[in-house]
């Protein structure tokens, strides 16, 4: 229970730097909002005024504190873009990309799993060679290409799948649907990295003494493979897991522009290219405490595998 | 019964075994010595069915009747694990880490008897009982990792035996342990064979250990079985000049020229105490403090050979770190030449000790080639001008030739690493070498070699050694003085012949009594 505990502070400092952090670097950007908002013509005075309401006069711990006191309660401020509240556009943007992430990253572990598992039972052999040659493909096409290869066949020709477009969570099939062959692109270069991850932390686990001792009690190649070195290869690819997870969930903004989907990758974009420093330092905090508690689960996820770093 | 007929196994086109007869009647021991490299690993996994992907075999490996060589692998996963068990050297990475060893001895059970799970954890508590893990020390859902050496050794064997196979191989099973639990595990291997009635192939690089337990003796050389008889006729008569050699290996004993020591004392430990703090068993306790190395005093003249022995846990290496500087001391202090070791000494001061370990392997940066990996302690002392040819000297003094200097580390084998890292413990010219476990891991007739070659350097140089090992044999071979540890403190301190000849302390006779020997009338 202890380590648990210091786990859980540990994620609550983390939360907090990293809240500090972001909150300075966008303080720090150079261009004021306020003389964004009025634009070029403006009057000094009426800037002046402006950042009074906004309180951007005020001493910056004094609006660290504010801004922090509305995180923890929900209200991340209105967009100076769309002067409405942030909180509201990230949810409506996180209905999108966390399904498209969980799904994207079942369909690269369905995927993964097993082939990697077929290449290092077969390490060196024609299997090996043919799974390995198919991951350097899945790593080096771009998936926009084949995003729009998946629009072509599935879509314009077959007539599936839509080819892009978001109906909402209102019609739950429909909206599954929309999400498939995002999901499809965004999980191939990832179901490539993690077989190859798979394959060499199995080949590694393979040649250790304990696989001997597992061959020498009666177990086949495969049976030895999957109860005894499937678990022990788990630790690497735990930790690609999470990185891939965090990635996933803002990184997929050119399948979002590819598929038309309303994601955080492409509100960061807009609000980024609008100078909505609001909507960006809110959106970054969303993204950075979502990799601090996935970084958490995967931590609990290595105890929960390995006896030996429980305790610690 | 399972017998060893005529068989061959080649591998990658070289032939690694040829002709190979070996009987292994139930209830008998059967002892398989030799030199590294010999072929007696490669005989046990060719009896198993586990030989390296790409060998071929030749020849049979009968069990009844049928020829094992012949069998499809489905056949032989079934046999594997029921009718032949086998356990390996390195107790440490023998077990999955991850599961529980109650799971580990039951999968064998599940796997071939299809028992359900309790019925399975009930005949692994059993098994565990038997190999000597009972309850309530040792529970089912125990870890491999909190368990010691000898323990994982015997969670090993219960899963070897959990079936009670007509042969169970042992691979060097007690190589990796000290003494004592050593004379344990053997005892283990001796009772199940009585009881069960087994057939057992003990595979050794110790003439001792299997002068103690075996029937049989097998003696290999080149892929051969060069010997094979009872083990006290062919203890007597040696009638091949192999099996000679490998006697007179085991039986060396350097020169024993010793210098005498000096009055000066080269190093000298006052009351040394080091302390590891655990961690709290509640959250609100105080931190517990395991007490490692427990008032220690001890000195070492100029010149002179010091043996440290002691089981595994003893302080011995805790002990060890201090007197290289590697940690630092909670009470007492230690001297080197007159001058405080510290773990901020500076390089002059430190260039006067240097170290030599077990595992030559390990202790080398792979990527480095030889002449830079002997070259390293010169960080001490300023690299010489000449730093060139003194590596050659050193590589000289060991007798490694000077064109391995630009060659890489792995090009060499065991005996060869373990003379690089003595001259490379040499190359500064220190006063005092540490040598921890240094021929542990060498098989009889190199380390004949090694201990001829520090008896010689030793007599060269006036160097003084430390040497820490758990085999008394090499100690007494080699040291003018032994110093025996016991739970952090120096229990017993004599001339090597008092000591290991008249042992006052418990310890020590345990030891004594623990230490695999030849009958003096066997080998006279």
């Amino acid at each position: 229970m202890r380590p648990l505990i210091r786990r859980l502070i540990s994620l609550v400092v983390s939360l907090l730097v990293a809240s500090a952090v972001i909150f300075a670097v966008v303080d720090l950007v150079p261009g004021d909002p306020a003389s964004f908002m009025l634009g070029t013509g403006a009057q000094p005075d009426t800037v002046a005024a402006l950042r009074a309401q906004m309180g951007l006069d005020l001493p910056w711990p004094v609006r660290y504190a504010r801004w922090l006191g509305g995180v923890v309660t929900g209200d991340l401020g209105t967009s100076l873009a769309y002067k409405t509240p942030v909180a509201g556009m990230i949810a409506d943007r996180v209905q999108v990309s966390l399904p498209l992430a969980v799904l994207a990253l079942g369909l690269a572990i369905a995927v993964a799993f097993p082939a990697g598992m077929f290449a290092a039972s077969r390490r060196g052999r024609a299997g090996d060679v043919a799974v390995m040659g198919g991951t350097q493909l899945g790593i080096a096409l771009p998936n926009f290409w084949f995003a729009m290869l998946l629009v072509l066949v599935f879509a314009v020709r077959l007539r599936w799948l839509p080819a892009g477009g978001f109906p909402g969570w209102g019609h739950p099939l429909a909206a599954l649907k929309s999400l498939i062959l995002p999901a499809v692109a965004l999980a191939l270069p990832q179901a490539a990295i993690l077989a190859r991850v798979l394959r060499s932390a199995l080949i590694e686990t393979l040649g250790q003494d304990y696989i001997r001792s597992a061959r020498a009690k009666g177990l086949s190649r495969g049976q030895a493979l999957r109860r005894h070195a499937l678990r022990n290869a788990l630790i690497p690819v735990l930790t690609i897991l999470g990185m891939q997870f965090s990635f996933l969930l803002a990184g997929a903004i050119i399948i979002e522009n590819v598929f038309y989907l309303p994601g955080l990758g492409r509100l960061i974009f807009q609000a980024i290219s609008q100078r909505d420093l609001v909507v960006v330092q809110s959106a970054v905090l969303v993204l950075v405490a979502a990799v601090i508690v996935v970084t958490f689960l995967v931590d609990l996820a290595y105890a929960a595998v390995d006896p030996r770093l429980r305790g610690r | 019964m399972i017998g060893v007929h005529g068989l061959s196994v080649r591998l990658h086109g070289r032939e690694v075994l040829s002709g190979i007869d070996l009987p292994l009647p139930p209830g008998t021991i059967t002892g398989l010595v030799g030199e590294s490299g010999s072929g007696k690993s490669m005989t046990a996994l060719a009896v198993i069915g586990l030989l390296p992907d790409g060998a071929r075999t030749a020849g049979a490996v009968t069990l009844d009747g049928q020829n094992l060589l012949d069998l499809p692998e489905t056949t032989l996963n079934g046999l594997r694990g029921r009718r032949i068990g086998m356990i390996f050297q390195e107790p440490m990475t023998a077990l999955n880490p991850l599961m529980t060893i109650g799971d580990q001895v039951a999968e064998v059970l599940v796997r071939h008897q299809g028992m359900d799970r309790a019925q399975a954890a009930a005949r692994a508590r059993e098994r565990l009982d038997r190999v000597g893990l009972p309850l309530p020390r040792f529970p089912l859902g125990l870890y491999p990792h909190q368990l010691s050496g000898g323990q994982r050794q015997r969670v090993a064997i219960a899963m070897a035996i959990a079936l009670a196979p007509d042969l169970l191989i042992a691979d060097e099973p007690t190589t990796a342990l000290d003494v004592t639990t050593q004379a344990q595990i053997l005892d283990l291997l001796r009772g199940l064979v009585r009881d069960e009635g087994m057939a057992l192939l003990l595979i050794t690089h110790d003439l001792a250990v299997v002068a103690g337990i075996a029937d049989r003796v097998a003696v290999m050389q080149a892929g051969r079985i060069v010997e094979h008889g009872p083990t006290e006729a062919l203890f007597r008569t040696r009638a091949h000049p192999y099996t000679r050699a490998l006697f007179a290996a085991a039986a060396h004993s350097p020169n024993p020229a010793r210098t005498a020591p000096a009055g000066t004392a080269i190093l000298r430990v006052t009351d040394a105490v080091r302390e590891y703090t655990l961690p709290r068993p509640t959250p609100l306790a105080p931190h517990p403090v395991l007490r490692a190395v427990d008032g220690v005093s001890l000195t070492i003249a100029d010149g002179e050979s010091v043996g440290l022995v002691g089981e595994s846990g003893c302080g011995k290496s805790t002990l060890t770190r201090a007197i290289l500087g590697l940690d630092r001391l909670q009470g007492g202090r230690i001297e080197l030449d007159g001058e405080a070791v510290t773990d901020r000494m500076p390089a002059r001061l430190r260039a006067k000790v240097q170290v030599v370990f077990q595992d030559p392997y390990g202790s080398f940066d792979p990527r480095w080639r030889v002449d830079r990996l002997v070259a390293e302690p010169f960080h001490l002392t300023g690299r010489p001008r000449d730093w060139r040819d003194r590596v050659a000297e050193a590589l000289a003094q060991v007798g490694i030739p000077p064109d391995a200097m630009r060659r890489h580390i792995h090009e060499f084998s065991g005996g060869q690493r373990q003379r690089i890292a003595i001259a490379r413990a040499l190359i500064v010219r220190p006063r005092l070498v540490v040598l921890d476990e240094a021929v542990s891991a060498l098989d009889v007739q190199v380390r004949a070699q090694v201990l001829d070659l520090l008896a010689d350097l030793r007599r060269r140089h006036g160097l003084a050694w430390l040497f820490i090992s758990h085999d008394l044999s090499v100690v007494r071979a080699i040291s003018d003085r032994v110093l025996v540890m016991d739970q952090g403190r120096i229990v017993e301190d004599g001339t090597t012949e008092q000591v290991l000849s008249a042992p006052r302390h418990g310890v020590t006779r345990r030891l004594v009594a623990a230490t695999p020997v030849i009958p003096a009338g066997w080998i006279a």
